[in-house]
């Protein structure tokens, strides 16, 4: 954390107190002086979100930022990510996990073999599909079959 | 158990092998340089016997027997010795101390003089005129000292005609220079090279560390952030300087602990330590080179032997035994310059501005500033900085 807020020049006072606070919403500071290679897979995903954001940026791109999580930690980094949209950060995500954007994003692009199939707020894409939630929205737009990824 | 998994596992591991090219080294360029190295090294592989460079300084003055002459001839025609002739014995003694030649003989005035009384009446030491050859050895070589002394009073004895068996002749050998070599023990004539052998390392860890963070993901993490590629080297090449500027020390306090106590002053020992830390650039450089050969860190640690073992045999303390031609190879290694400016320095006793040790300072720093250069380039071009 200290090497990639270096990295981003953020004012050491001012990345000590990211830095804990980061820790104490991603539910990791009793694990601060642990070494992150003997972390699960959830709290690396957790860790790697805290470096994504150290800086404090305006816009982040989060690849998959719960996957492999406990519900729990993904509920407190969906806090979190909630959070950041009060502060009017704009976040660009990537998930397949339907709830997660339906939750979080005012607006949802499907993307389909690399096409931008659909886009909209939740509520748009729902209604115009006339299905319960995303996840049927997704299904019906894409298709049953399992596909590689 | 069953016979059918343990042959999946067995065709797994043989396809892994072959699949990766590091591991192919380990298993058959490795052998073959470290043989190749460790045989030029220590059993002078196509070079026959060494070569010692003796100079002399002629003061025979009776030219009607002109038996220093015939001694030259018979030094000459061991094909050991290679003479440089030298008008005084000055010249010679500055040509000794940068480490042109290993030793030099002074051929005393009286010597023909000398030898033509042991020929008129061998039998007879009352009637004989004594004189003494001097000889001055290159303190910081070991096989100058041990080495020359025995050549030279063998083929003293064959030029006086005398049975191995007989005590004396009318010419004795003094070694003149070796007032101090009781001081210096085998340490003393590695630990010039030890300095250097330590730095060879970073190679490894360099190679490694890329490689690392090629597979961890620290390199893309790094490449999203601001940091430029300059600030990334520079920060890089610190890093490894520091160490290197560590481990000079700790060679250091280890040697000097040991008994390493060369007569020099601070300032010898500051620019040893910009010695190696020069060094350390070409180690960078070489590490770096590694790390775009390896596809993971194991494999880096295997090719950066490619690059550690001629360095390691060719230039460091192992250079004592070289053989001629292992000694020309060694002037191709950064660390053999490296090698012999500390060995003048803290065993021949040149100074820091002497000729020879600026000389290799001079290549040292060519060498390791290219060897940088070329690493820095070739990484980038495979791999984003």
């Amino acid at each position: 954390m200290d090497l990639f807020g270096d990295l981003y020049a953020v004012d050491k006072a001012q990345l000590v107190t990211r830095r804990e606070n980061l820790l104490d919403k991603m539910g990791l500071s009793e694990d601060a002086k642990r070494r992150a290679g003997k972390y699960s897979g959830g709290m690396k995903r957790r860790l790697s979100l805290i470096l994504a954001l150290i800086n404090d940026p305006q816009i982040a791109f989060l690849d998959e930022p719960t996957v492999a999580m406990d519900p729990q930690s993904r509920h407190s980094v969906w806090d979190f990510l909630k959070e950041l949209k009060k502060e009017n950060k704009t976040i660009i995500l990537t998930t397949h996990y339907m709830e997660e954007a339906e939750e979080l994003c005012d607006r949802v692009g499907i993307i389909d073999h690399g096409k931008l199939i659909a886009l909209g707020t939740p509520k748009e894409l729902v209604s115009q599909n006339q299905v319960k939630n995303l996840e049927e929205v997704f299904i019906k737009l894409t298709g049953r079959k399992i596909r590689e990824e | 158990m069953k016979a059918q998994r343990i042959l999946a596992l067995t065709k797994k591991e043989i396809k892994k092998t072959i699949r990766e090219p590091a591991v192919l080294f380990m298993i058959f360029i490795f052998p073959i340089v470290f043989v190749f190295a460790f045989g030029a090294s220590f059993g002078g592989v196509g070079a026959g016997q060494p070569l010692y460079n003796v100079g002399v300084v002629n003061l025979d003055q009776d030219n009607s027997v002109n038996a220093s002459q015939t001694l030259l001839t018979a030094l000459s025609d061991t094909k050991i010795i290679n003479l440089h002739l030298y008008n005084d014995n000055q010249t010679a003694q500055n040509a000794l101390s940068q480490g042109s030649i290993q030793a030099i003989m002074i051929i005393p005035v009286d010597f023909s003089q000398s030898y033509g009384s042991y020929q008129a009446a061998p039998g007879n030491p009352n009637v004989w005129t004594n004189a003494t050859i001097s000889l001055y050895l290159d303190k910081g070589s070991i096989t100058a000292t041990q080495a020359i002394p025995p050549i030279i009073q063998q083929t003293l004895t064959a030029i006086a005609g005398q049975a191995q068996q007989t005590p004396q002749n009318s010419f004795q050998l003094q070694i003149a220079s070796l007032v101090n070599v009781e001081a210096h023990s085998a340490l003393d004539f590695i630990a010039p090279g030890m300095f250097t052998f330590a730095s060879i390392f970073l190679i490894m860890m360099v190679g490694q560390s890329f490689a690392n963070d090629r597979e961890n993901g620290m390199m893309k993490r790094i490449r999203i952030t601001p940091t430029t590629p300059t600030e990334f080297m520079t920060g890089q090449v610190l890093s490894y300087m520091g160490i290197a500027l560590i481990q000079a020390t700790l060679v250091f306090v280890m040697t000097y602990a040991l008994g390493f106590r060369p007569n020099v002053d601070g300032s010898v020992y500051a620019f040893a330590f910009i010695l190696v830390l020069v060094f350390s650039l070409s180690n960078v450089g070489f590490g770096l080179i590694t790390a775009t050969l390896a596809k993971s860190a194991s494999a880096a640690t295997g090719l950066s032997f490619l690059f550690v073992l001629p360095q390691l045999f060719l230039g460091t303390f192992v250079g004592a035994s070289l053989s001629s031609s292992a000694q020309v190879a060694g002037k191709f290694v950064p660390s053999y310059y490296v090698t012999d400016a500390l060995t003048s320095l803290f065993l021949r006793g040149a100074s820091i501005a002497s000729p020879a040790v600026l000389l290799d300072l001079a290549a040292v720093s060519i060498s390791c500033v290219a060897i940088l250069g070329i690493g820095i380039a070739l990484y980038a071009k495979y791999y984003k900085i």
